[in-house]
């Protein structure tokens, strides 16, 4: 969809207007962190095993992830990010899905249980998704589809619905 | 303060039964509210305190989603919730780096953060208190919230306090001040009892009045205290009133049996008097006859029959002269006692020429009496300084002295008394020289009644001649004039 891509681009470009303000993605990146600590996660499969967060299928981020999730730990959970091109042979505890995955849907499908899915866009919630971020007022907002939360097995804070834009 | 206890001290019963009841309730009201107002600003404020740590929790908690997720609205939405706290003044949701997420101000008041703390900290202010708290999530601090609430709350309370136990004082004095009437009767009723008895008792005298009994506290006991002293006072009172009542028996009967007896006596010495001239009569008959008959024996006999008849005619007019002076009084009228020693001196004119008695008499004033009582006090006086004369012919010297009494002495160069006899000569039929010196016994008996009928006295005393020296006081109000002679 370019011409969304093209008010996206368009938002950023506002977004960056401000001098030191924060780029949409500091904030994406951000939000994202704070995503993991409103779950319940399950427990680790080994004590050293890391809390995985996956950008699928392109990298919007840049540096602003790497910086933000730099020594962040959920409980004992080292933080990591990490790039895939695809989901498959993968374990992940966060997926994340760029604009710019053309696969978003088929991936959503075929997900594994307990993982939380945070993409960008409307559709992405009637795709499947379960957290969605979405633009509003020139700010970063997200909209929560409830029965994919529930459906995926993942266990949401309800004070997350509070400050959701939306929750289906 | 001593003049606040002397007032207090003369106070009525009731007055300091009042003050007492009135000065306890208002230290007890005083007391207790000021320990309730310390104690509940003292654990008001620790509650407070504890209440704003709970209520900044709550909020912290609310916030960390906002906080989070940069929604300004949310954490407004959060803060707004804290309007229903009217003295909280404001509240800040801040994020890490100071600036300001979200805040709420009561209206009103000058909108200025709270300060912030990396620490909880709990910071009282004058008239506030200000808590500042970080906002964590997942042990990650997210933010601060501060929330400054004021302390209006406690000086509210103080003053709801502070009136209510003015209210409660106003209250309780009024009520303690009527509800103490009836207490103040309860108490004192027995005081006032007691006092009307006490009062009643000592104004009529009437011993058989008993103070009632109403409480069976120390009230009670002086009561009986005061009940049990009136029934002896009582029965003392009874006890000498029946004396009393006895002596004037015993005093009426006495008089019933003097009169009784001087009746007698004038009686007897009244019809004595006409056998007695009989005998004396026709013994002297019997005297003439017998000297012409020269039987010398018959002639002893006739004569003593005479002498004694004699002595007896004596006896019994000195008898009745002091029979009499019990009889009825003759009206007094004035008399010149000159004139009376007068009448006294030619009585016993025979026996003054006889013993070559020389009488010197003093100027004696003119007093309120019966003559007849006064010649015999004064011709009795005289004549027994003639019957008991020295070897000396008599020099006697009548004596007259004014003082608050009115002093007369009789005074003689006799033979004079002895001081122990001073007194019995007084005594009626006693007499110290036996038939040597013929007499009554009554002559000193009948002035001593004579004086003592006009309420005065008699005694003797002995003159330095070795004589005696008799003095009658009578008293002064029969006094008329100093005397009759100088008057006229």
């Amino acid at each position: 969809m370019p011409f969304r891509r093209y008010i996206t681009v368009l938002a950023l470009a506002a977004l960056l207007g401000g001098a030191d303000a924060p780029s949409e993605y500091d904030v994406k990146a951000a939000f994202l962190l704070n995503f993991t600590r409103f779950v319940e996660w399950a427990a680790a499969p080994s004590p050293d095993a890391s809390l995985s967060v996956c950008v699928i299928g392109g990298d919007p981020f840049g540096q602003a992830l790497d910086q933000t999730l730099a020594g962040e730990v959920i409980g004992n959970r080292r933080i990591t990010p990490r790039r895939l091109r695809s989901l498959e042979g993968a374990s992940c505890d966060v997926a994340y899905f760029p604009h710019a995955n053309r696969d978003t849907a088929r991936s959503l499908a075929a997900m594994p249980p307990r993982v939380l899915t945070v993409g960008e866009g409307e559709e992405f919630l009637r795709d499947g998704g379960m957290i969605a971020f979405v633009m509003e007022n020139r700010r970063v907002r997200f909209d929560i589809n409830m029965a994919a939360v529930r459906q995926g097995g993942v266990r949401l804070s309800s004070r997350l619905l509070q400050v959701a834009r939306m929750v289906k | 303060m001593t003049l606040l206890r002397g007032l207090f001290r003369d106070w009525p019963i009731k007055r300091k039964l009042l003050a007492v009841i009135l000065a306890t309730t208002t230290v007890a009201v005083g007391l207790a509210a000021a320990g309730i107002l310390w104690t509940d600003s003292f654990f008001y404020r620790r509650l407070l305190e504890r209440d704003l740590a709970a209520l900044s929790e709550i909020i912290a908690e609310n916030s960390a989603a906002p906080l989070a997720f940069e929604d300004a609205k949310a954490a407004s939405e959060t803060l707004a919730a804290l309007r229903a706290r009217e003295h909280l003044v404001g509240a800040c949701i801040y994020r890490n780096d100071s600036s300001v997420l979200a805040r709420y101000f009561r209206s009103g008041t000058r909108a200025v953060c709270p300060p912030r703390r990396e620490e909880l900290a709990v910071m009282p202010t004058a008239g506030a208190i200000t808590i500042s708290r970080p906002i964590t999530l997942r042990g990650k601090r997210l933010g601060t919230l501060s929330i400054e609430y004021d302390l209006g709350e406690v000086t509210e309370r103080r003053t709801l306090y502070g009136t209510t136990v003015l209210a409660i004082l106003a209250l309780s004095s009024i009520l303690a001040a009527l509800a103490s009437a009836r207490l103040r009767d309860k108490v004192a009723e027995p005081v006032f009892r007691l006092v009307d008895t006490a009062g009643a008792v000592s104004r009529t005298r009437d011993y058989s009045i008993r103070a009632e009994r109403l409480t069976g506290d120390e009230m009670g006991v002086l009561v009986d205290a005061f009940n049990d002293m009136l029934s002896r006072v009582q029965s003392r009172d009874e006890e000498l009133q029946r004396l009393l009542l006895d002596r004037e028996e015993a005093n009426r009967q006495l008089l019933r049996l003097n009169e009784d007896l001087e009746r007698f006596a004038f009686v007897a010495s009244h019809d004595l008097q006409e056998p007695i001239r009989m005998i004396t009569v026709y013994t002297q008959l019997l005297q003439k006859r017998a000297l012409l008959d020269q039987t010398p024996e018959t002639a002893g006999f006739v004569h003593n029959i005479v002498g004694g008849a004699r002595r007896m005619r004596e006896l019994v007019d000195d008898l009745r002269a002091y029979a009499e002076l019990g009889a009825p009084n003759e009206p007094d009228v004035s008399i010149d006692l000159n004139l009376a020693l007068e009448k006294a001196r030619d009585n016993l004119a025979l026996s003054i020429r006889s013993s070559g008695a020389e009488i010197r008499m003093a100027d004696l004033p003119q007093v309120r009496a019966y003559e007849g009582h006064m010649v015999a006090l004064l011709q009795n006086l005289i004549g027994n300084a003639i019957k008991y004369r020295g070897p000396a012919a008599p020099t006697i010297t009548v004596g007259y002295r004014e003082a608050e009494e009115l002093v007369f002495s009789v005074e003689d160069n006799g033979i004079g008394i002895a001081p122990e006899f001073r007194e019995q000569v007084f005594v009626p039929f006693k007499r110290l020289h036996g038939p040597t010196i013929p007499g009554s016994g009554l002559g000193l008996s009948i002035c001593k009644r004579v004086v003592e009928r006009y309420g005065g006295r008699i005694w003797v005393d002995g003159a330095e001649s070795g004589g005696s020296i008799f003095r009658f006081a009578l008293p002064l109000e029969m006094l008329v004039s100093r005397s009759e002679k100088k008057a006229v």
